[in-house]
Order: structure tokens, then sequence, then C-alpha cells
């Protein structure tokens, strides 16, 4: 390392400088927010952790909230993982068509989540949309989709992995060209099949890709809010009312900066812990 | 040299005194508002106009931003009608009775003077006002065999004939499961702007007079039973399509022929212009049976800023913008219904014809508007939501208590 630590520090200190001033003091400031309420004339009280008990005690829209955006996670997350690194797997070659499929499967991303949005809120429209004009020339049902409580969330699920699967898999892809080649070679020396490289080679070589995306993911996963915002507005009946849709309608219809800020700071709590988690699941056991 | 110095001198002091007025306005065209500015400018030249346009998305949050700095701009700005309440308690609106004679306000109609007041006081001049009926698609209804409803006020039908009706034309012609043409689509299928008249021909009362209180009114028994005949066009008869997000999609459904009846605002003779191939009637909004005839209305106000330190511009400016002939103009380019009687005196050959003179009779004698309280914004999203929820098949009696404990809730900080 540095022979000289203050040297370490001056290469570090612009970016934390960054760091600190647009990512943590606001993180302070919202938390201090939350701390207080304000009355409608604009003046502030401190008031401890009133809000938080609030929430938790008295609000049963934010525990809907709370199990809707948990459940979520627990679907999306895995998921959108699974795919990008199948497609990954799968698309890792030099063919004209891997790669000109690694560029199609990316081509979602390069559309903004509002736009996304609108598009599929068109698509599955349950009436006129294309999907169910699909369904019905196979003799299917038609399907409510983002009007029925049961398929709303799925909706969101699956526009979500849609657009974000493209994005994780080019990470995948870069780990997995950082393996290097002469361990396949030694693998097949030994015989081992293609199903064993993968196991013993492949996904234990992508830990840290898989750490960085899992984490970057969930984090990622439980700021939704564009979809939510455009499509369902939380509904039918609070059935997609994530966390980040009910803090902004906090802050920004009903003006109470106190019970936003203090659901974003729970928001916050629980990306931490997940992501403590997964960095613990994805620990790398060796050394690379 | 000295010269110079004595004209810069000069220069300035002119400039100096010259008013700069500063304004925020809705985010309409700026080459129509432009017009205006112009026109006051052309009559007013010592005064100069800066005029800041916000898009209705930010509006809102905008006007908050800026009022809650308390630096007495910006010197005029826009008020939607309802917002009205909710700045003269914060103290943000100057009280403006002084300021305008008695004759000054019969210029107005009645429920636009009262969307503008609060506690006894008036407090932003009323600029645009509303109303809404039901357009019919005649080409459907004669395809049908169903006689078209009278256009009559004296005739106002009621919500179930409407409901009768809308299962007659409500036809799955495919047979694929989903209605091709659907009874009734609601412009704005989830506000309470334009579901309030429901309850309210029923005799509910929405809010409590102090604007504080909602449990005991939107969980009375006349509201629920509104409450519960909205439920039903969706979930029983299923005459209408849930889901209908923006009014522009309603618009949609009703200008290409998959409605048969439209719920809808006054802007509709307008926007309806882009759907040539529809030709539609109007009748007059229903009420229920044994009930009153209640229709929506209110729209934008001009508030000057409680603060303003340039309040002899403002004043100017506040009533040449809400004059007859700037109103005239205004409705020329805009299509905003006027809240004044002389405007519609002015362009007979615009509001002479029967649709237009319907919704003014309604203006004048049906209106309600919206309850006055300063949480109305608040108030009007929880109640959005429930009405969205309802309209999905939750049962409106569960979903409107539960509403009323989170509304209550709120209004309580603004006691």
């Amino acid at each position: 390392m540095f022979r000289n630590n203050r040297v370490a520090w001056f290469f570090v200190i612009p970016a934390l400088s960054f760091l600190l001033l647009f990512k943590i003091w606001p993180i302070g400031v919202s938390f201090i927010e939350s701390l207080t309420m304000t009355s409608f004339t604009g003046k502030k009280t401190f008031v401890g952790f009133e809000n938080y008990t609030y929430l938790f005690k008295y609000d049963p829209v934010f525990w809907n909230s709370f199990w809707v955006t948990i459940v979520y996670s627990v679907i999306v997350n895995p998921l959108i993982v699974i795919s990008s690194l199948l497609m990954a797997l799968l698309l890792n070659g030099s063919h004209f068509f891997t790669r000109f499929f690694r560029t199609v499967f990316f081509l979602p991303t390069a559309i903004s989540f509002a736009v996304v949005s609108v598009i599929w809120m068109i698509v599955l429209d349950p009436y006129y949309g294309l999907a169910n004009s699909f369904l019905t020339l196979f003799g299917l049902k038609p399907q409510p989709f983002f009007s029925s409580t049961a398929q709303a969330l799925w909706g969101l699920i699956m526009l979500n992995v849609w657009r974000s699967s493209g994005y994780w898999m080019m990470y995948f892809l870069a780990g997995l060209q950082n393996i290097p080649e002469a361990l396949y070679e030694a693998a097949e020396i030994d015989g081992a099949s293609t199903l064993q490289k993968t196991f013993r080679i492949t996904l234990p070589l992508l830990t840290r890709t898989m750490s960085f995306v899992l984490v970057a993911n969930t984090a990622f996963n439980f700021l939704s809010f564009a979809p939510v915002y455009i499509i369902t507005k939380g509904g039918p009946i609070g059935s997609t009312n994530l966390l980040m849709y009910e803090s902004y309608k906090s802050a920004f219809v009903n003006l109470d900066m106190g019970r936003a800020s203090a659901i974003t700071s729970i928001l916050l709590a629980i990306i931490l812990v997940f992501s403590f988690v997964e960095l613990r699941l994805t620990r790398a056991k060796f050394d690379y | 040299m000295r010269r110079l110095l004595v004209l810069m001198i000069l220069l300035t002091g002119v400039l100096l005194s010259a008013t700069t007025l500063e304004v925020l306005w809705m985010g309409w065209p700026k080459d129509q508002v432009m017009q205006l500015i112009n026109a006051f400018k052309e009559e007013n030249p010592t005064i100069e106009v800066e005029i800041q346009l916000v898009p209705f998305g930010q509006l809102f949050q905008t006007i908050e931003v800026r009022l809650a700095a308390g630096d007495g701009t910006p010197d005029v700005f826009i008020v939607d009608g309802p917002n009205n309440a909710s700045y003269a308690a914060r103290g943000y609106l100057l009280a403006l009775d002084d300021y305008y004679t008695d004759e000054e306000m019969n210029d107005w109609f009645k429920a636009s003077i009262e969307e503008g007041s609060y506690n006894g006081k008036f407090y932003s001049v009323p600029y645009g006002t509303s109303s809404a009926g039901i357009f019919y698609n005649k080409a459907i209804f004669e395809e049908y065999g169903i006689p078209f409803p009278s256009e009559s006020i004296d005739e106002r039908l009621t919500w179930e004939e409407i409901a009768e009706i809308a299962k007659k034309l409500t036809k799955d012609t495919n047979n694929d499961g989903i209605p091709d043409v659907w009874g009734l689509v609601i412009e704005q299928i989830d506000r309470p702007y334009l579901l309030f008249p429901l309850m309210q021909s029923l005799g509910a009362q929405v809010l409590s007079d102090d604007g504080f209180v909602s449990q005991g009114y939107i969980t009375s028994q006349e509201f629920v039973q509104g409450a519960t005949f909205y439920w039903k066009l969706f979930n029983e008869w299923k005459v209408s399509p849930q889901g209908v997000s923006d009014s522009a999609i309603a618009r949609e459904y009703f200008g290409t022929g998959k409605a048969a009846m439209m719920l809808g605002n006054e802007w509709n003779l307008r926007r309806l212009a882009q759907y040539p191939g529809v030709d539609y009637g109007l009748t007059p909004f229903p009420y229920f049976e044994g009930g009153v005839a209640v229709t929506p209305t209110g729209s934008w106000h001009v508030g000057i800023n409680s603060k303003t330190k340039k309040l002899d511009a403002a004043l100017k400016f506040t009533k040449f913008i809400t004059g007859r002939d700037a109103v005239v103009t205004w409705h020329l380019l805009n299509g905003i219904a006027p809240a004044r009687y002389d405007v519609y005196e002015a362009l007979p050959e615009v509001f002479g014809n029967a649709m237009w003179q319907l919704f003014f009779n309604e203006m004048e004698n049906t209106a309600v508007p919206r309850p006055v309280t300063p949480g109305y914004s608040q108030y009007e999203l929880m109640l959005r939501e429930a009405f969205n929820s309802i309209h999905y098949g939750a049962d409106p009696k569960k979903t409107l208590e539960d509403a009323a404990i989170r509304i209550d809730r709120e209004l309580r900080r603004y006691r």
C-alpha cells in the first residue's frame, strides 16, 4: 500500500467529498426531517420518533405498502438476477447471432422507465390492449392485468424484469470474460461436463459480479417509482402501493414531509439490511 | 462625457420607476398568454410584467414553494378554485373585499364567488368555471333504437334512467368477452369533482361546514348510497370500463364510437372536434329519483399575494386579466368557460348554441362548488383513491370509512 497514508487521502478526498455532500448529507437532513412535524403554516416542531410510531402502530396503509414492497422485492430480485445470468451464460460467445441477441436483449435499457411504463400500460390495457387481442386470437380468456389486484403486481414485476435483465446481463458478461480460458481447458482435460464446468468454475468465479449485481439491483428495485406513478397509482385497491410511491404522496400531495422522510428512512434501513445479508451470502470463499 | 453620465442616471431613474410585476401563471401556451400580457402593457406602459408559466403537473408544488418563501412575490398568481381556502387560511392571499364594489361582484356566478371566498372574505377573483353533462353518440342510439335523451334542462334524466339506457347500450358484438360498445364512460373516472354531484343529489353533505371533518359526511347513508350506485356501474351492471386513467382516454372511447355516453366537462365541446366522425348530443347532468339536481363547477381564480409590495400594479393587472375584454380574448384563444356573465353576452355566436346555453343554465342554477377546506388537496387525493378502489370492486362502505379516518387525520393538522 501507500508508504504515506496522507497521500492516499488526497487521492480519495475529491470523490469522498462528493459522496458526503450529495449523498450522506441529504440522508442526514432527511432523517432530521423525519423527526419533525410541519404544521400547514410551515412551522416545524421537533417530535422525536412520533412519525415512526404513527407509521408502525396506527397506519394500515403503511403496513400494506411495506408488505407489498417486500413481496415485490423478494420476487423481482431473484427473477432479474437469474434471467440476466442465464442470458449472459447463453450469450457468452462471439457468434454473429449471440452478439446480435446480446444487443437485442440490452435494448430495453435504452428506454427510460417512464416510457416503458406507458408502453406496457397500453399493451396490457384490459379492453383494447395488444396482449388481450393476442390471447383472444388463440381462444384464451382476456386478462384484467393492471385492473386486477391479483395480477397488477405481477405486471409490474414482469415490466421490471423485461427492462432490467439486459442491463445486468452486461455485468455478468463482463464477469464471465474475466474468467481465464485456461481453467476451462484444464477442466476439459479432466473430463468435466458442461454442467460441471458451469457449477464448479463459472458460478464460483462470478461471485464478485453476483455480489455487485445482487446488491445494486436490490437497492434499485426498492426505490421503484415510475411504473407505479404512471400505470397503477398504487392501485387497484393498494395492491401495488410500493413504499416509494407512498412516500411521494406524503411529500408532494399531502405536504407531510415528516411522514415522507420517515418512510424513506425506513426504506433505507430495509435496503441496508438486505444488502448486508446479500453481501454475506455472496462472500467469495477464496481469493482470486 | 458628463452628458453621457447624466443620460445614464436619467435612464436608470426611468427604469427604476417602472414597476415590475411578477406573475405566476398556469402553463398555458405562451403565445396565447402573451397576447393578453401585451394588451395589458399597451394600457399600462409603466408596468412591466414578468410572467412565469408552469405546467399543470408542477404548478401547485411551485406555488407552494414560492409562497412559502414569504418575500411578497409572486405578486399575482393563479389559484385553482378548491385551493383558495388552503392559501387563504395560511395567509398567502390578500383579502379583496375593499377593492371590489358590489356592482363588480355581480359580474360573476354566485358559485364562483363562493369558491373564491373563505371565512366570509373574498380572496381570489373568478377567472374560469366549469360544468358537466352527458354527451351521447346519436349514431349508437339510433342503431339500437333508443330514443335520444332530452337536451332540455327541464327534462333531466334520472341516474336510474341513465343506468337503464347504459345497460341496453353495452354490447359485445363479437362475443369475445369484452364489450365493443360501453354504455357509459366517465371522463375523470375517480375524481371527486365529477362524482360529488351524485351524493349531493341524494342530499349528502360531503364535508363538515368547518372543513375539518369527513367522518359522518363521506360515511353518511346518502353518500354510501351514491357510491354504491357508482360501484354498480363497474361491477354489477358492467356498463362502464374500469381503469380509464385519463380524460383523453375517455374521450377516445367516446370519439371512436366505443362508448354510447360520456359524463364529461364543458371543454369537450372544443376537444371533441378532434373526432369529426362522432355526431353527438348533450343531455343535462342526471340526478337521482326524488333528489336534487346538482352539477359540478369551479375552475381557475386569480389571487394577489398578501405580502405584495406592488399592490397598485397587482390590482390593475388582476382587474384587467379577469375583466370582460381579456376574458373574451382568452375564451377565444383557450376555450375556458368564463366565470363572468357579460362574456356570455358578448359572444352570442359562441354561447348562443343550445349546448352552451345548457351549461350556462347549470352554472347559474344547479352548480354546487367543491367543499371549502384548507386541506382540500389531501382530502381530494384520499377520496379519489377511495373512489378508485370502489370502482375496481372494493366495498363502498368499508372503503369510505377507512378513507374518512385517514382524511380526518390529515385535516386535523389544519385546525
